[in-house]
């Protein structure tokens, strides 16, 4: 198991966290969260003001009592952001750079094996690699060192949108076959929800949420994690009513319900497929109803991305079908309407 | 062609004429026959031998105690960092005649060193302690910028992959550095090869002991202009020899 608590001025960091043998937390935030701070913590390239981070029995920091062990003596596998391969050594030289056993060479070549580069890539310097190449050259070299705990700094960002694909699938194979603590730091809640058991979202220094990401998306902690997420957030007052719905009376104008309770000044959050899209003032069985004006349409695929605006911007996400079938256009006015029961509020 | 770039143009052909007029007149002036004889002179063979010598031991010195010192700077802030750094490049700007005044005050007979048995005038070593003095700035400005433009994350890789920082410079900072440090190589011994003034000072200029091929040459000038001119070729030819040879050795290793 790894403990990690730690407090520095370097990007406003205060957290604790734990993760268990075997599993994945992904801490995902906006660049400049301290989410590299944090595994750089962890393995001692960073030495925060006050911090404690212990890997199963072995404390690696401890600034109460002035433990401090070097890098070179913790054991992470740390796979960098742009994987910084040794540009002079071949690819199998870079994964023996962390083999000490002896049968250095033919240890580093099974380890590249298993993430399928053969012989002849294996004495390719990291230039003539390709990109998905380099990820697997760096996730092999991490792996070599027999780590107690496995870093992941935005192990997919260097890559092209179709090598990502078996990339993702690669590194979920390997997460879910090891049995050490690994840890995740992305910008994208979406990758963080795919490699992560838990995510925590990381804003401004401080971890604003931790649990598993279906959790996350359902209830957000608050307007920050919802907007992550990709919810789309609206502002306002809410107040109780009669009938044991909340009533929230949006700033800029018009009202909504929903089934959480808050009192006072609320982010209301939904999803944009959850929102449905419908000519003039149609009654329907969902309770909210907003007069839209329709700013901009993107198709992505079958779907369409439909930019609102009423008071406050919100979007919708509907097939390229209704689009059609509605003579959606910008400047058209239709109303939007979704369940009492899809709103989360959150208080602000 | 605009006018502008014809402009720029005729720039570069005369800053190139200007530098490489001065070489090539040398042998246009001496014949291959008299460039072969000039070397026959045992005088100018002692000078050639003496000069590959102490330059060798220089920047050899230079290497392996500048190497380490570059990288304590490249890699480490500390108070007064910056006063290090240009106390370290002062001896670029110093004239040669100062330098040599500074060594003798230093490590002359009557230097501050003396009492405690450090003196080294006159003698093959003087010439190597004010080759080492001129040239070292050039190698270690060089090494420390080769180093600090380093990727950061290749030594943060080495540090978790279990190498300390001794071994992180030995197999990772060094061999990336090579370029950056072959150049540095380069400059500093093409600096002590052609060093004069200090060396003339501090050493004297001593036939076999400390007479290199500069001073050689500077003797021979007013009495025999044309051995002057045969050893200042063999000169222009070892030097590019041997800047040469430093860049292609290290260009086929990096």
């Amino acid at each position: 198991m790894l403990r990690v608590e730690l407090t520095t001025a370097r990007a406003g960091l205060s957290l604790a966290l734990e993760v268990g043998a075997g599993e994945c937390v992904a801490l995902a935030g906006p660049s400049g969260a301290g989410k590299t701070t944090v595994l750089q913590t962890v393995a001692g390239l960073f030495r925060p003001e006050r911090g404690v981070v212990a890997c199963g029995p072995s404390i690696w920091l401890d600034t109460a009592s002035d433990v401090c062990v070097a890098p070179e003596r913790r054991r992470c596998g740390y796979v960098f952001q742009d994987y910084a391969l040794f540009p002079h050594l071949s690819a199998w030289r870079n994964v023996a750079y962390g083999i000490y056993a002896r049968d250095r060479r033919k240890r580093a070549y099974a380890y590249l094996e298993r993430f399928g580069i053969d012989g002849r890539r294996a004495e390719a310097r990291p230039a003539n690699l390709s990109g998905g190449e380099r990820q697997r050259v760096a996730l092999a070299r991490a792996l070599a060192r027999d780590p107690e705990v496995l870093l992941l700094d935005e192990p997919l960002s260097a890559l092209d949108a179709r090598t990502r694909a078996s990339a993702t699938h690669e590194l979920l194979a390997v997460l879910h076959e090891l049995r050490i603590p690994s840890l995740l730091v992305t910008h994208d809640f979406a990758e963080a929800a795919q490699f992560g058991d838990r995510v925590g979202v990381l804003d401004e220094g401080a971890l604003v949420q931790l649990g598993p990401p279906a959790e996350l998306s359902a209830r957000p902690a608050s307007a920050f994690v919802a907007d992550f997420t990709g919810a789309v957030v609206l502002t306002g007052i809410a107040s109780a009513t009669a009938d044991g719905l909340t009533v929230v009376a949006l700033d800029g104008g018009g009202s909504i319900v929903s089934t959480d309770t808050a009192e006072g000044p609320v982010g209301a959050s939904l999803y944009p497929w959850e929102i449905v899209l419908e000519a003039g003032s149609a009654p329907s069985s969902a309770q909210n109803h907003l007069a839209v004006e329709v700013v901009s349409i993107t198709e992505i695929g079958g779907r369409a991305r439909v930019a609102l605006l009423a008071g406050q911007p919100l979007v919708a996400e509907v097939t390229v079908t209704s689009v059609a079938a509605l003579g959606l256009a910008p400047g058209a006015r239709v109303t939007a309407t979704w369940k009492a029961a899809a709103t989360r509020l959150t208080p602000r | 062609m605009s006018w502008f770039t014809a402009l720029l143009w005729a720039a570069l052909a005369l800053t190139l004429a200007f530098l490489v007029l001065p070489v090539v007149a040398i042998f246009i002036d001496v014949g291959p026959g008299e460039l072969i004889s000039s070397l026959d002179d045992p005088a100018a063979q002692d000078a050639l031998w003496l000069s590959l010598r102490t330059s060798v031991t220089a920047v050899a010195i230079i290497v392996v105690v500048g190497t380490p010192a570059a990288w304590l700077l490249a890699t480490r802030s500390f108070r007064g960092r910056e006063l290090v750094v240009t106390l370290v490049e002062l001896p670029l700007v110093l004239p040669p005649a100062v330098a040599g005044i500074g060594l003798l005050a230093a490590v002359g007979p009557q230097g501050v060193l003396a009492p405690l048995g450090v003196s080294f005038t006159l003698s093959t070593a003087a010439v190597v302690v004010a080759l080492t003095f001129v040239a070292a700035p050039f190698y270690l400005r060089q090494a420390q910028s080769a180093f600090a433009a380093l990727d950061r994350s290749w030594l943060d890789a080495s540090r978790t992959l279990g190498a300390g920082e001794a071994r992180t410079l030995a197999r990772v900072a060094i061999p990336a550095a090579m370029p950056g440090l072959s150049a540095g190589l380069a400059l500093a011994w093409g600096r002590a090869l052609g060093e004069f003034g200090a060396t003339l000072m501090f050493a004297g200029s001593f036939r076999g002991v400390t007479q290199t091929v500069p001073l050689a040459i500077y003797e021979r000038f007013s009495t025999d202009f044309t051995g002057a001119l045969g050893l200042s070729a063999v000169l222009v030819c070892v030097s590019a020899a041997l800047l040469l040879a430093v860049k292609l050795a290290f260009r086929a290793a990096g």
